[in-house]
């Protein structure tokens, strides 16, 4: 039976840079994306650009520089993903994407996770676990990318909205928050929201994943449980960071 | 008794259980609500069943809208499917129009609306309820909990056979000769000039069944889109790959290549699909003969086929109340990679969701169901479409265009030999009986090589030897000559040559063709240099696509004499052995990386050839 160190919920940057920093670890992510909570959930697109200070947060950073994803403040969060998976080509780390976690429970000190993959049911045994999905109570918002929309036109269509310039000129990123916690309720309310009021733009993408904007910023570390929602990040750099502390930090 | 079947690692596993409360019970469960599915529980629905559809992601439509393949839309119109287009094209909100994903997603989701449906995401199948052999129920993993369903039918519309690979039936994967699948494609989208593209990145093959292996192979696809980042509006990879070919199993009818080509009699078709065979990979010395004589040596690609689908290719042998919907049915590769495109898989759904509805309501076996009503429901929803029409048609190169009707006529077709897209005419030739005579005397008098060549080819595909000093001085006098009459995997008379030599070729040809394979300079030959990529034969840069065939086909040629003539392999697998370890026959194929889809595709030949030769 192996053992990993750690079991790490959820494909983001904090996992990945956690991962690789402490090794054997396996990280678990439910979609086919590596990076679920920025490219999935289309947000980051402002970033503060200053350089990072672990080595790996750096080389990621660079990596963006050079491709010219990141420039004058703004990040191409829809090119993010392609590039952090270029930059994990070669790295060694475990991972299952496509995979959904069912149940974690302690066992005879360790950690027996049940997940379910293209192939079935699987237990695998971890001595820690690292969480980094969203709390369900957490706000959730539909990401949405567009062409320019009157900003008065927008805030009286979609109350407490919060909106921002995507990458590219002349076009929009909105965040819109829903009251629903079903995705597809949620799509269809806007898009008949948006044929009533808006005029003159048009939709282009819709975030394929449901996610929360700004997550409660709930931490907690409790007996070999390390719980910290990628959400709680801005920056991919700023979550790589994270992930390397904790991963360097033993959490047991 | 019940008992509770799930997979582990790919193994059935089974508990009995003493009792079961059913938290729901429906007439329709179908489970996966991808191209298919999202049909066949609408339909159900419309029918006035019971539905309850579940789906592992947050979308509808799966392959066709999450993964963005969207483009490949050809075949036999009306169905349901036209009406969402159509909602689809006016919904002017979204930029994208044509075939747009998320606007079609959300069609999909007001049409579940105005039927009834249950349709509950984020939710997958972690057990399958078998009472003796009749499926009656799943256990569903739904929003962090477990969810017993109860159905009188239960549709497998995974794509992945999730719930048949449960129940135990007997499963299939691949080509026979190597098991191969078709690669799997990442679709990265971009806008560029002002107009939306979506770029079609086959990325190798894959066994989607082998969850680490998958998840590696995803993450090397999406870090290939890399290259479209630049100089254009970067729009994203897909949210889900496009994996064209889900497994088979032992179904109660299989469809098969032979079948279809040879136009056998369907009694009860399900529906009608349009193809003209698109498979995709370059690796074709390894396919099973029909499907070389069809699309390599005949050269028939842009010839469409109607195909006849039997109702039994969804239906898993042995088991009741149990069937599927989608790319996962009863049949060889080929025939499943045929029968796999948007508008076959949208009707197919359709029907399908028709025939249960059906079922479900008397409480019988689809196969019980009065032929007759299902076809006229299916007709009046236009899914059934495409019966009168004509079996075989010409689709123009690359236009995919309604077909005009083809005969297989050899007489009419013969004068065909004498040109460059002799196809028709060797496919005519080889159905048709009493024309050897005929191909050897215009073979031996022949003064033009070309038909001469194309005769020999011709007799060659039907096992006449007296082909074989024409096929020998083919295989002498390799050049890069193509026939013109194909899409994509243009025929090489060359190439084509080095095949029927292993077909009918003598140990006396063993040397030949290893001239080919181990010659160190074959590389170098200028046949082989300066080949301009032409979108005719293979557009990749990144392959010398032409020596890359000559050399399987040579190698499978040759291994095929060893084996007919019960030769020893020993030094046969030194030898390949060495030239893989050497890495010079690789190089020279292709300049990518290991982890690349053409360096895959000549390693997997090499693993091949290895195993067959030990």
């Amino acid at each position: 039976m192996h053992i990993y160190d750690t079991f790490i919920k959820g494909a983001g940057y904090s996992a990945f840079a956690y991962a690789l920093t402490r090794g054997n670890s396996l990280i678990c992510e439910s979609s086919h994306l590596c990076d679920p909570h920025f490219y999935g959930a289309l947000r980051g697109f402002s970033v503060e650009e200053r350089e990072p200070q672990s080595a790996l947060a750096k080389e990621f950073y660079i990596l963006c520089k050079e491709q010219e994803i990141l420039k004058d403040g703004k990040l191409n969060v829809a090119a993010l993903e392609s590039v952090w998976c270029y930059y994990l080509k070669n790295k060694e780390y475990n991972l299952l994407l496509n995979t959904e976690c069912i149940e974690i429970k302690p066992e005879n000190g360790l950690f027996k996770i049940l997940i379910s993959t293209n192939s079935g049911l699987e237990e695998v045994y971890a001595k820690n676990i690292f969480d980094t999905t969203a709390l369900s109570s957490d706000k959730k918002y539909l990401a949405v990318l567009s062409t320019p929309v009157n900003e008065e036109i927008l805030r009286s269509s979609f109350e407490g909205c919060v909106y921002d310039n995507a990458f590219y000129e002349n076009r929009m990123i909105i965040y819109i928050p829903t009251e629903t916690d079903d995705i597809n309720d949620a799509k269809v309310s806007v898009c008949d929201k948006w044929k009533e009021n808006i005029n003159n733009s048009q939709i282009i993408s819709i975030a394929p994943c449901f996610a929360e904007l700004y997550c409660n910023g709930f931490i907690f570390e409790k007996d070999h449980y390390l719980k910290a929602s990628e959400g709680i990040f801005t920056s991919p750099f700023d979550a790589l960071e994270f992930g390397t502390q904790c991963g360097g930090d033993c959490i047991d | 008794m019940i008992k509770l079947c799930y997979l582990e690692k790919n193994t059935v596993k089974s508990e009995l259980c003493e009792n079961i409360d059913f938290d729901i019970s429906c007439d329709i469960l179908c489970v996966g609500l991808g191209t298919a599915g999202v049909f066949c529980a609408l339909s159900a629905a419309r029918e006035g069943a019971k539905v309850v559809g579940v789906e592992k992601s947050n979308f509808l439509g799966g392959t066709h809208t999450a993964g963005n393949v969207c483009k490949y839309y050809y075949g036999f119109e009306d169905g349901t499917f036209q009406d969402i287009d159509k909602a689809t094209l006016e919904d002017d909100i979204f930029l994208i129009k044509e075939h747009g994903y998320e606007s079609k997603h959300i069609q999909y989701i007001k049409k579940f609306r105005e039927y009834g449906a249950d349709i509950r995401f984020r939710s997958f199948p972690t057990g399958l309820y078998l009472e003796e052999s009749r499926a009656i129920g799943v256990r569903i993993f739904d929003g962090g909990k477990t969810v017993n369903i109860r159905a009188k039918k239960l549709i497998d519309g995974t794509g992945d056979g999730h719930l048949i690979r449960m129940a135990g039936v007997k499963t299939f994967m691949g080509r026979n000769n190597d098991g191969n699948v078709a690669p799997f494609t990442v679709r990265t989208q971009f806008i560029e000039d002002g107009q939306y593209h979506s770029i079609n990145a086959d990325s190798g093959f894959v066994n989607q069944y082998e969850p680490y292996e998958y998840s590696k192979k995803i993450v090397y696809a999406h870090a290939n889109a890399l290259k479209y980042t630049q100089n254009c509006e970067f729009l994203g990879v897909a949210s889900m790959p496009g994996v064209r070919e889900g497994i088979s199993f032992e179904g109660e009818e299989t469809l098969c290549m032979e079948d279809i080509v040879f136009q056998k009699n369907v009694e009860k078709p399900l529906f009608y699909a349009y193809s003209d065979f698109d498979r995709h990979g370059k690796s074709t010395a390894l396919d099973d003969e029909i499907f070389q004589n069809w699309s390599f040596i005949s050269n028939l690609s842009t010839v469409t086929a109607r195909i006849a689908v039997p109702m039994g290719v969804i239906v898993p042998r042995g088991i009741s109340s149990l069937v599927t919907v989608g790319r996962c049915l009863s049949g060889d590769t080929y025939s499943r990679s045929a029968v796999r495109m948007i508008r076959d898989m949208s009707r197919m759904g359709e029907c399908v969701g028709i025939i249960c509805a059906m079922a479900a309501k008397e409480n019988i076996e689809i196969n019980e169901v009065d032929y007759g009503k299902y076809i006229e429901t299916a007709k009046k929803y236009g899914c059934f479409s495409g019966d009168k029409e004509k079996t075989f048609g010409f689709d123009y190169p690359g236009k995919r265009l309604p077909y005009k009707p083809v005969e297989f006529d050899f007489y009419k077709n013969a004068h065909l030999l004498k040109t460059e897209t002799p196809g028709i005419a060797i496919w005519s030739a080889y159905i048709e009986d009493g024309v050897l005579d005929f191909l050897f005397e215009e073979m031996s008098n022949a003064s033009d090589a070309l038909y001469r060549n194309n005769c020999a080819i011709a007799l060659g595909l039907k096992g006449d030897k007296r082909a074989l000093s024409v096929l020998r001085d083919m295989v002498k006098n390799r050049n890069n000559f193509y026939f013109k009459d194909c899409r994509r995997t243009n025929g090489f008379p060359s190439a084509i040559a080095m095949c029927l030599l292993g077909r009918i070729g003598e140990v006396s040809d063993i040397q030949l063709l290893s001239e080919i394979i181990f010659d160190n300079n074959e590389p170098k030959k200028e046949i082989y240099q300066n080949i301009k990529p032409d979108i005719l034969f293979c557009n990749d840069e990144n392959i010398n696509f032409l020596y890359f065939t000559f050399f399987t086909y040579a190698s499978a040629a040759l291994l095929k004499i060893y084996k007919r003539y019960n030769l020893s392999t020993k030094d046969l697998h030194g030898k390949f052995l060495e030239l893989y370890k050497g890495g010079e026959v690789i190089k020279a194929i292709t300049n990518e990386a290991p982890d690349k889809p053409n360096h895959i595709e000549i390693s997997n030949f090499f693993k091949y050839i290895l195993a067959e030769t030990k």
